[in-house]
């Protein structure tokens, strides 16, 4: 045959070109498989057979995909955590506690800021409802006729005219009569709250509610009400805000409970405490509210047994006289048990306390850790949440969510809510200043709800947090035999302050203790290490193919560097040749053939890749002829191979 | 290449195949060659070299071997001589050759030293011995991981979630059945007998008794006309006939150890459909009794009254629902429906799975929940019946039940609760893990209730099933299956009997109903904390009242009494999902037995599969020898003819057509290597005995250079 094949065939049979330096990819293949530690490689190559070979094949592919499947198993559930619960049973600190009378301030220090309001209130009652007998203020009813003849005889009502409470009859649509003028309106806008025919299915279809308007008086949202309560009560409120909005917090504070007012007596682990125990707190819609071990500067008490004899017990009075017709509807005084740097969310969570009833609230303390990213949504102390904490707490997630609703309120309507902190550089709503902001409220408030603000997907939840399972049970307080001596003796104990003899609906009997000193803790700790990770990885790896990561590297050295060097001197190859033949087209036939590039002898004189290549993984010791120069190496092996040989193809190849 | 020494009896065999083939000096390679260049040329070649097969087999090692070549490493382009003759399958003509190759190309660690050091024997038992020792430490750390994982260890997991909480479905109940006026008619006739027997057992003298006292003579004779009598009995009652007992029925054997065992003293008798046998049904306290037996008797009024009669629908949401708000906003019809139990009353559920749009809550706290104003006088209550004022709550999920029973909650007249909730998930593994159901589906209880699946949904209508199985009729407070109507004393006389028969049964789970009840794999559940206040305020109550008077036309004299005030709301909107996963999963299983495997053996599953290859190829090897041994015993004289013989005979027998040995090597003289097999005994799969074409053999276990040093001189 043609002297370039012979040529390959006896190359091919004689050279020991294996490995990196092979000659071309199929013999590196060839030489990888053979020499490989990854299992299957080598079974592709020894076996016999084409049926055996291709099953190999096979076998060593789904070992491959097995390996890579399962290695990303174990990487996307990498980060679980496994949850620990422990039980300690130790000395626990107790809570803090926060209470507060449901009634705000005194009615008798506030009657003067809110006389109009009053008065105009119940003139919508007499006229809406015809509701006139007021027993409680028949004394004041002349002295509030008075009045009211001073103030509204030549002016108009202010409230009224601000908000005027407004009478629909759903046989009128559109159509509104504002009682107090009887004038009938034209409603425009949307009416939002469209209350049902459910509760009148009775009585007349006459609805209540009133409107509130933009700047411009362009959009207005009616609020109707299905009851006449909720309405007036809504009404009030909204005036109430408007007017305590611009009274100062000292004049406030003044004007609600003190500590010895509100605190008759004071018990705490078998000791007696006393107001000096509680530290003030004042909440816009409840007043003076007291924390009890929440005094900056000291050690947070605790308690060393548990059972009701060694929490707190606390006898509250709850003055019902002073209590504010319109805006509050029951009686008695709310708690909250919250950690010490946690802001008491007194109108949200706390629980109500009856009044002539002992109350006894046995907690349960859990602990509760998460991890924070990227395990979960939670966060640290808040720091990474883009909401300024506007209260003066720790962060949670309510206060984040209160805190984005302010910042929102203040951005879009100018002023600030009054049942929440000021943020800084921002005033509470008024009329004076911002007269629709109730509108804006409103609306607002409604996005809020909608989860239009974005404020829920922007806070998180806090990663660490304590909570005190509550279980509550009441029993009457005090029992018959011993209300005399009972109410006497802290008649007599409350002189100072209260110079009316104490009634038994005016006392609320508080205790709240630990049922056990046991404190459950909820941890979170990382499932997975790296070190399991990668011994997992070892694992799926030693398992389907005892390979290991060398065989990794080793894949990565053949597969890539080898095989693009290989790719590479081919290319090179037929550079050369393309250039010989233009230099010289009478060359030998041999340089032209197609089959030449596989010959190794043909590239060995300037293939540098090759040689580099060769250097790194050195070849069969009995193949290298010692004192050979580098360079040389394989043209000098060849040179040997075939001057005993073939002569004629040595000398083409030298040509 | 090889020589063919020491081969094994078929040995020979196979080489007299030889001159059916091309000329023997292609020992060379190169007389091949010429063949070899074009691709197309390969099926000709291989008719060419192929002597022995039928064309079939040849069309079939066509085609394997350009799907190998397809997905081969080898290139197609220069198509290699020993490439190109390799048959389909080939296998090892000896043992001895199949060992040989085993040891030099297994992966398994300790079996080479084992298998393989034959020079030996010292090294051969001690590695034997620690074989043994690694293969046995790794086979008890495989125990001890497959039972671990199939004891289905489940972890658990707290997760935390805020999202938005979709509120639950919240039913109040009035606490009163029915109007008391409206029901009178049917009641009539028990509560007259009602308060004789008060006045007879306790002497008590009721309103009604005085009133009707002129009639309480011929009312005597009508206390007879109800079945089960209300008795005093005797503590302990007589161990025989009672005299009470003997009143009612003489025959009654007393043998009951109820009966026996308690000393109660009021209670009534039940008796199954012949009276054969009876019990008293007894209670230690005459208001338990009393109660008890209203009830009983009540059940059956019930039953005959027609099922939806408008008169007796109490009342009306406006009558006892003053106010409702959610979210600060009205309710409106779309978010209540109403059912009417027979114990509890109207019952009222609030954003329950048919309300238009749920109710959802995004803040915690009183003001973003629901809000009622509710009516709890009681003037107009069957007195016997409702011993409790106020008006009963419960929480539950959308599509749940409201069982009033299981888990209400009463609300107090002139008091506002406030109900605060924490939402709990609970998510367990089913199937292997735990035993849980998904939906159901694969409880043996049919479910009668038109919810979901929940236990207490399953548990009352397994108890259902067996009180319609066992007593023919259905117990009134579950729903019944259609087809059956409710029991009632006029219709099945001993229902009584059967039912509180099945109710003790029921109690001691000797229907089965707790075990094959199997608990929901996701609860949901609601943790209620109540806070309690006075409402209204003395100073807001006169209002209030006036209000809810006019607004309502009607007029509320017990004032305080008659009004309750409920708030139900979410008091955090963090809610805890506890879930189990499965602590070993099966990566893990696996990464672990593979971390075992790599510890003490360093073999993998591809090794597993070498063992498997070699014992085939045993079993394949032995198949063959034995039928060559066979055949030779058979056909031992006329070898040359044989052959042909054999040809003809191939397509139809699986016997060995013939064994072709594998072209000699170029270089004959060389000693026998003994790394890689010279000849491979071919077969196609079809039949493994009948042999392909003969390949030449690919000296690949043969690493290059010693080849070509050895080659060299």
């Amino acid at each position: 045959m043609a002297p370039g094949e012979k040529i390959k065939a006896k190359i091919k049979k004689n050279l020991p070109v294996r490995g990196p330096q092979a000659p071309t990819i199929k013999d590196l293949m060839h030489w990888y498989c053979m020499n490989t530690n990854t299992h299957g490689c080598r079974r592709i190559v020894v076996s016999r057979g084409r049926l055996r070979r291709l099953l190999w094949i096979l076998f060593t592919l789904t070992a491959v995909a097995l390996i890579i499947w399962q290695c990303a198993l174990l990487v996307f559930s990498f980060y679980t955590v496994s949850v620990s619960i422990k039980v300690h049973f130790q000395k626990l600190d107790f809570p803090a506690v926060t209470i507060c009378n449901i009634n705000p301030y005194k009615y008798s220090a506030v009657s003067d800021l809110l006389t109009d309001l009053d008065s105009e209130t119940k003139q919508a009652l007499l006229s809406l409802y015809g509701v006139k007998d007021f027993p409680e203020a028949k004394a004041q009813k002349r002295r509030e006729a008075r009045s009211m003849r001073s103030t509204g005889e030549g002016s108009q009502p202010r409230f009224l005219n601000l908000i005027p409470l407004l009478l629909f009859n759903e046989n009128e649509k559109g159509k509104a009569t504002d009682f107090f003028t009887g004038r009938k309106r034209k409603i425009s806008g949307k009416i939002i709250h469209k209350a049902s025919n459910v509760m009148h299915v009775h009585e007349s279809k006459k609805l209540v509610g009133f409107q509130l308007c933009s700047n411009d008086n362009s959009d207005c949202a009616t609020y109707t009400f299905s009851s006449g309560i909720n309405a007036i009560q809504e009404w009030y409120k909204l005036h109430y805000m408007n007017i305590m909005a611009q009274v100062p917090v000292d004049k406030k504070i003044n004007m609600s409970y003190s500590a010895e007012e509100l605190l008759v007596t004071c018990f705490f682990d078998g000791m007696s405490c006393d107001a000096r125990n509680f530290t003030l707190f004042h909440h816009p819609m409840y007043g003076n509210c007291y924390t009890f071990n929440n005094r900056e500067n000291a050690t947070i008490l605790s308690t060393s047994m548990g059972g009701s004899e060694y929490g707190l017990q606390v006898i509250l009075y709850i003055n019902e006289d002073e209590y504010n017709p319109f805006l509050v509807s029951s009686t008695g005084a709310k708690v909250l048990i919250h950690q010490q740097n946690e802001y008491p969310f007194i109108e949200d969570v706390g629980t109500e306390i009856e009044t002539a009833m002992s109350t006894s609230i046995g907690m349960h303390l859990t602990e509760s850790f998460k991890l924070s990213e990227p395990y979960s949504q939670c966060t640290e102390d808040g720091s990474d949440v883009p909401i300024t904490n506007i209260y003066n707490a720790a962060y949670s997630l309510q206060i984040c969510l209160y805190s984005c609703f302010q910042t929102k309120m203040v951005e879009k309507c100018g002023c600030a809510q009054y049942s929440q902190p000021l943020p800084p550089a921002a005033n509470y709503c008024n009329y004076q200043q911002h007269p629709n902001w109730m509108y804006c409220y409103y609306q607002l408030y409604q996005a809020f709800v909608r989860e239009e603000l974005g404020c829920q997907s922007v806070c998180k939840q806090a990663c660490s947090f304590k909570e005190w399972t509550l279980t509550t049970s009441l029993a009457q307080w005090p029992s018959e035999a011993s209300e005399k001596w009972l109410l006497n003796v802290l008649t007599w104990d409350q002189g100072q302050q209260i110079n009316k003899k104490l009634n038994k609906t005016d006392l609320a009997k508080l205790l709240i203790f630990y049922k056990d000193l046991n404190q459950r803790s909820i941890m979170e700790s990382p499932a997975n290490s790296i070190e399991m990770l990668l011994s997992n990885f070892g694992g799926q790896l030693g398992l389907w193919m005892s390979c290991s990561v060398v065989c990794v590297i080793e894949i990565i050295e053949v597969f890539f560097i080898d095989f693009f060097s290989i790719i590479a001197r081919h290319q090179w190859q037929k550079a050369k040749d393309w250039w010989a033949r233009r230099r010289a087209p009478l060359s030998s036939e041999t340089h032209s053939s197609r089959q030449g590039q596989d010959n190794p002898a043909l590239d060995t004189d300037d293939d540098l890749p090759t040689f580099t290549s060769a250097m790194r993984l050195p070849p069969a010791p009995e193949a290298t002829v010692p004192g050979t120069p580098p360079p040389r190496y394989n043209t000098l092996r060849l040179d040997s191979a075939f001057s005993s040989q073939l002569t004629d193809t040595q000398l083409t190849n030298e040509s | 290449m090889r020589a063919r020494s020491g081969a094994p009896p078929f040995y020979l065999h196979a080489d007299d195949a030889g001159p059916h083939q091309s000329p023997e000096p292609n020992l060379d390679l190169a007389p091949h060659l010429p063949n070899s260049p074009k691709g197309s040329m390969k099926g000709t070649k291989f008719k060419e070299q192929d002597p022995c097969p039928s064309q079939s087999m040849q069309g079939l090692g066509k085609g394997d071997k350009r799907e190998e070549q397809g997905l081969g490493p080898e290139p197609s382009v220069p198509p290699q001589p020993t490439e190109e003759e390799e048959a389909l399958i080939e296998f090892h003509r000896s043992y001895r050759e199949l060992f040989q190759f085993f040891c030099n190309n297994t992966t398994i660690h300790g079996a080479i030293r084992l298998v393989c050091s034959k020079h030996n024997r010292m090294k051969t038992a001690f590695w034997a011995v620690l074989w043994l020792c690694t293969f046995g430490v790794m086979y008890w750390q495989f125990a001890l991981l497959f039972a671990e994982y199939f004891s289905y260890p489940v972890s658990l997991n707290i997760n935390l979630n805020s999202d938005k909480l979709v509120f639950p479905a919240v039913t109040v109940c009035t606490l009163n059945p029915y109007r008391y006026t409206e029901i009178k008619e049917e009641l009539e006739e028990l509560d007259r007998i009602t308060e004789q027997t008060l006045f007879d057992l306790y002497k008590y003298n009721s309103s009604y008794t005085l009133k009707a006292g002129a009639r309480r003579r011929s009312t005597r004779n009508l206390r007879s006309a109800l079945p089960h009598p209300l008795q005093r009995l005797h503590a302990p009652p007589p161990p025989y006939p009672a005299r009470a007992a003997r009143s009612s029925s003489s025959s009654v054997r007393d043998n009951n150890p109820q009966v026996d065992r308690k000393d109660w003293k009021i209670g009534f008798q039940l008796c199954n459909q012949n009276k054969s046998d009876c019990f008293y049904q007894t209670y230690s306290s005459g208001v338990d009794a009393v109660r008890e037996w209203y009830r009983f008797h009540y059940i059956n009024i019930l039953s005959r009254l027609p099922d939806t009669s408008p008169s007796l629908e109490e009342e009306a949401l406006g009558n006892f629902i003053f106010t409702c708000r959610f979210n600060q906003a009205p309710c409106n019809q779309a978010n209540y429906s109403q059912f009417h139990h027979p114990m509890y009353g109207n019952c009222y559920t609030f954003n329950n799975k048919n309300n238009s749009n749920l109710w959802m809550s995004s803040m915690p706290g009183v003001n973003n929940g629901l809000s009622l104003t509710l009516r709890t006088e009681q003037n107009d209550f069957i007195p016997l019946l409702s011993t409790v004022t106020g008006a009963r709550v419960m929480v539950h999920g959308q599509d749940e039940p409201a069982f009033m029973d299981d888990g209400g909650f009463n609300l107090r007249p002139g008091v506002e609760t406030s109900i605060s909730m924490r939402k709990e998930a609970l998510d367990s593994l089913g199937g292997n893990y735990g035993d849980c159901t998904e939906n159901g589906s694969d409880v043996p209880v049919k479910n009668l209730y038109p919810s979901k699946y929940t236990q207490q949904v399953c548990i009352h209508s397994c108890f259902q099933e067996n009180m319609i199985k066992k007593c023919g009729c259905a117990y009134i407070f579950y729903p019944k299956p259609k087809g059956v109507e409710f029991c009632d004393y006029r219709k099945q006389s001993s229902w009584g009997y059967c039912y509180y028969k099945l109710q003790g049964a029921f109690s001691l789970d000797s229907l089965g109903c707790f075990s094959k009840c199997r608990k929901p794999c996701s609860v949901t559940n609601y943790k209620l904390s109540a806070g309690y206040s006075r409402w209204p305020s003395v100073k807001s109550q006169d209002w209030i009242f006036e209000m809810l008077s006019l607004q309502n036309n009607y007029t509320i004299n017990n004032k305080r009494n008659g009004v309750a005030k409920l708030n139900i709301f979410f008091k955090e909107l963090n809610y805890k999902t506890n879930s189990e996963s499965p602590s070993v999963t099966m990566v893990t299983l696996l990464s672990n037995l593979g971390s075992q495997w790599s510890l003490w053996f360093g073999s993998s599953v591809l090794s597993v599969v070498e063992m498997a290859e070699l014992i085939f190829d045993l079993l394949v090897i032995t198949v063959l020898m034995l039928l060559h041994r066979f055949r030779s015993r058979y056909w031992s004289p006329g070898r040359g003819a044989r052959g042909a013989r054999e040809v003809a005979s191939t397509p139809a027998s699986s016997f060995p057509s013939r064994f072709c040995p594998h072209p000699t090597s170029p270089l004959p003289s060389l000693p026998q290597q003994g790394t890689a097999p010279s000849l491979a005994l071919t077969a196609p799969p079809p039949a493994y005995a009948t042999l392909g074409p003969c390949a030449h053999p690919l000296d690949s276990a043969v690493p290059g250079p010693s080849a070509c040093a050895l080659g060299e001189p």
